[in-house]
């Protein structure tokens, strides 16, 4: 389908979806129009040189009219253990109210953008009319254009909050290739603390499209911890963008897992406006078969004296692709900047392959900015090591790949730890069986 | 306990092996000396199993059984151990956690359950008081960030934790000043008994003041070229090797 033809079918696909709250239907009218302005990227386009749109684009992904009927079973695989802080569920881009938990706290609003009281809150309305996504790509478009549900969180000024939010997204392949939009808002008022988790996973093997913004305020010395766990089949496409707004003092820490999924994008930009701000991005793949993994990050320094640091690690098997892209964009007025980035790969079979991307502008003058990427395989004296000491072939592959995924698990907050431990030990098993004889 | 017979090996096109008879009987120390380069940490590598050496002929047989045909971890499992002359640095995996995994897959060769957590931490604070470390070190990753004398008694607890039957020190001594030398070599008498053996790989004399030899072989360009009691080490730190050169030339005609 050229751009043209796409846009048709979007706007027949858009005739379909509910009607929902009055924000949001506006914003779909904006997300259209930024689509019909900006069109979709392609491989030409130096953002997408490493990950091709065109599987994105070209198979008509519509939105689903009717969501699949899920069970509390059937989702407690992918939710956390706590059994009593408040959850938000979507079934193929839907609320799901009765997955759902949300006790009353005060100072905490967690609630889904298709209810009324939500979306008209103002701080949601604010934030929505931002317009966040006209800033990014036709993908970011895309999320504007097809978003009928969401979630919202906001914690009030100088409110901590000690339970996880959990939001989980769930694609039940019920019907044709589909397209879902989940919009998640999170405003951390003025000193406040919160911790989020937001996972995503496919529960069939159905073609899937998930089209995701994240929007994320962190007000003035307000702490902010998300896990974002991304755990779809080989026949789920994602384009993720997160977009990060820091104010004065605050501090946020971002762990992204990307455990599954055919292609995977994560866009993310965070925004450094105040001074004294400590900004974290942390990521780890594991990737097999053809599953291509491609995260684009984004950290832009505006204000003087903040911190940022980057690890994204990857572990690939099999013919899996990972890509990092790292820009470090350190404005005039940001001095005394101190920004590190890391980007490191473990490569478990020939075919696999890495492109690992540093980015730095600097355009202020007392800055300390550096970065570091290695791609390699197991160390074979460590292995030989291991095996002197009794330990089988397997399991000292076992055990140093564990080692090289788990400096990052172990910097997930601990009450997220058990779940991440869970999902990536599984999904390890199936990286290492792969690759039994390399 | 080990036979070696007519053993050659070579890494890549470069023999350095060229033919080694070597017989321990249990409960005997050797000693292995040589100049840098004359295959002593080879021999050491290849009797643990390291892939990088190509065994070309000769036999080793170990208790009765074709060593060779072992991979590195069965011949753990049968009580062979190789102290590292360069010990490896595993980073995210803790020293407590290398330790239990190796003993627990020893005694599970010998059908034994596995330790519980409790057993083990009695266990090892034992061997910790014996080799002098500090408990904390334990929950440090394994070599990362160690100083030398740390890594080398790291390789001592190890081989006092797993308790092997033949233990082959690869230059356990170098590097170490007196003190760490006589924890090492502590360690290792503490294991010796008259069913265990040794083979220290060394370049000085000095450690053995400490652990006595009851047989020193010189090791020259890949053969044994003499054999002798804790004297001959002696007379080596005396004269050097070139005495020796000079014999093994005469001796082989080149």
């Amino acid at each position: 389908m050229d751009d043209r033809e796409l846009l048709e079918f979007y706007r027949a696909a858009r005739a379909q979806l509910p009607a929902g709250t009055e924000p949001l239907s506006e914003e779909r009218e904006f997300g259209h129009k930024h689509i019909a302005d900006t069109g979709f990227p392609t491989r030409h386009h130096e953002a997408w040189r490493h990950t091709n749109p065109a599987p994105l684009t070209g198979t008509g992904f519509g939105p689903v009219s009717t969501p699949g009927k899920v069970s509390l079973e059937q989702i407690s695989p992918h939710t956390l253990t706590v059994d009593n802080g408040p959850r938000l569920v979507f079934v193929d881009g839907r609320f799901a109210a009765d997955l759902s938990r949300m006790p009353e706290m005060s100072g905490l609003l967690v609630g889904a953008l298709s209810d009324a009281t939500v979306a008209g809150h103002p701080v949601i309305r604010d934030q929505l009319r931002r317009r966040v996504a006209l800033g990014g790509d036709g993908f970011c478009g895309l999320n504007a254009a097809f978003v009928v549900d969401g979630a919202a969180v906001i914690v009030d000024e100088a409110v901590a909050v000690d339970e996880v939010i959990e939001v989980l997204h769930l694609t039940t392949g019920s019907s044709d290739p589909s397209l879902t939009a989940p919009r998640t808002l999170i405003t951390a008022s003025a000193g406040s603390r919160l911790n989020v988790v937001e996972s995503f996973t496919s529960l069939s093997v159905a073609p899937s499209l998930t089209s995701s913004l994240l929007d994320v305020v962190v007000g003035d010395g307000a702490q902010v911890e998300v896990t974002r766990i991304q755990a779809e089949t080989d026949t789920a496409y994602h384009v993720g963008n997160v977009r990060v707004r820091e104010a004065e003092g605050s501090r946020f820490t971002a762990h992204s897992l990307c455990l599954g999924g055919r292609i995977v994008r994560n866009d993310v930009v965070t925004t450094l406006e105040g001074e004294d701000i400590d900004s974290t991005l942390n990521g780890l793949s594991l990737t097999l078969a053809e599953e291509h993994v491609d995260n684009y990050t984004t950290i832009e320094h505006a204000a003087a004296n903040c911190t940022s640091h980057e690890l994204y690690k990857g572990i690939l098997a099999d013919a899996s692709r990972t890509v990092f892209r790292g820009k470090i964009h350190v404005h005039r007025e940001a001095q005394k900047t101190d920004a590190y980035q890391s980007n490191q790969s473990l490569l478990l079979s020939d075919s696999a392959e890495v492109t690992s991307k540093p980015q730095l502008e600097i355009y202020a003058d007392d800055v300390k900015c550096s970065h570091g990427s290695t791609t390699g395989q197991l160390d074979a004296n460590a292995i030989f090591y291991l095996r002197s000491r009794g330990v089988p072939f397997e399991a000292a592959r076992r055990v140093l790949t564990r080692a090289f995924a788990w400096e990052l698990i172990d910097r997930i907050p601990e009450s997220v730890r058990h779940h991440a431990e869970k999902l990536v030990s599984a999904k390890l098993d199936r990286v290492l069986a792969g690759t039994a004889t390399s | 306990m080990l036979k070696i017979e007519n053993l050659h090996a070579r890494i890549e096109e470069t023999e350095i092996l060229r033919g080694i008879n070597l017989e321990v009987s249990p409960g005997e120390v050797h000693a292995v000396m040589g100049p840098n380069g004359s295959g002593k940490s080879t021999l050491a590598q290849v009797l643990a199993g390291h892939e990088v050496f190509e065994v070309t002929t000769g036999s080793v047989t170990y208790e009765g059984e074709d060593l060779l045909g072992m991979d590195p971890e069965e011949r753990s499992r049968n009580g062979v151990f190789m102290a590292f002359q360069y010990p490896v640095e595993i980073p995210g995996v803790n020293a407590a956690y290398f330790l239990r995994t190796g003993l627990n897959e020893i005694r599970k060769h010998h059908g034994e359950n596995e330790i519980d957590a409790i057993d083990f931490l009695q266990l090892i604070r034992e061997k910790l008081a014996l080799v002098e470390m500090d408990e904390s070190f334990l929950k440090r990753s394994v070599n990362e960030g160690f100083s030398g004398g740390e890594k080398k008694r790291h390789e001592v607890l190890q081989m006092a934790v797993l308790e092997p039957r033949l233990s082959i020190l690869d230059e356990t001594d170098s590097g170490l000043d007196i003190d760490a030398l006589k924890i090492v070599a502590n360690g290792v008498n503490h294991l010796q008994d008259e069913s265990r053996s040794a083979i220290i790989i060394t370049h000085y004399q000095r450690i053995l003041d400490y652990i006595v030899p009851d047989f020193v072989h010189v090791l020259i360009d890949g053969r044994i070229v003499r054999s002798g009691n804790k004297d001959l080490a002696l007379r080596l730190e005396e004269e050097g090797y070139d005495w020796l050169r000079e014999e093994a030339a005469a001796t082989v005609g080149t």
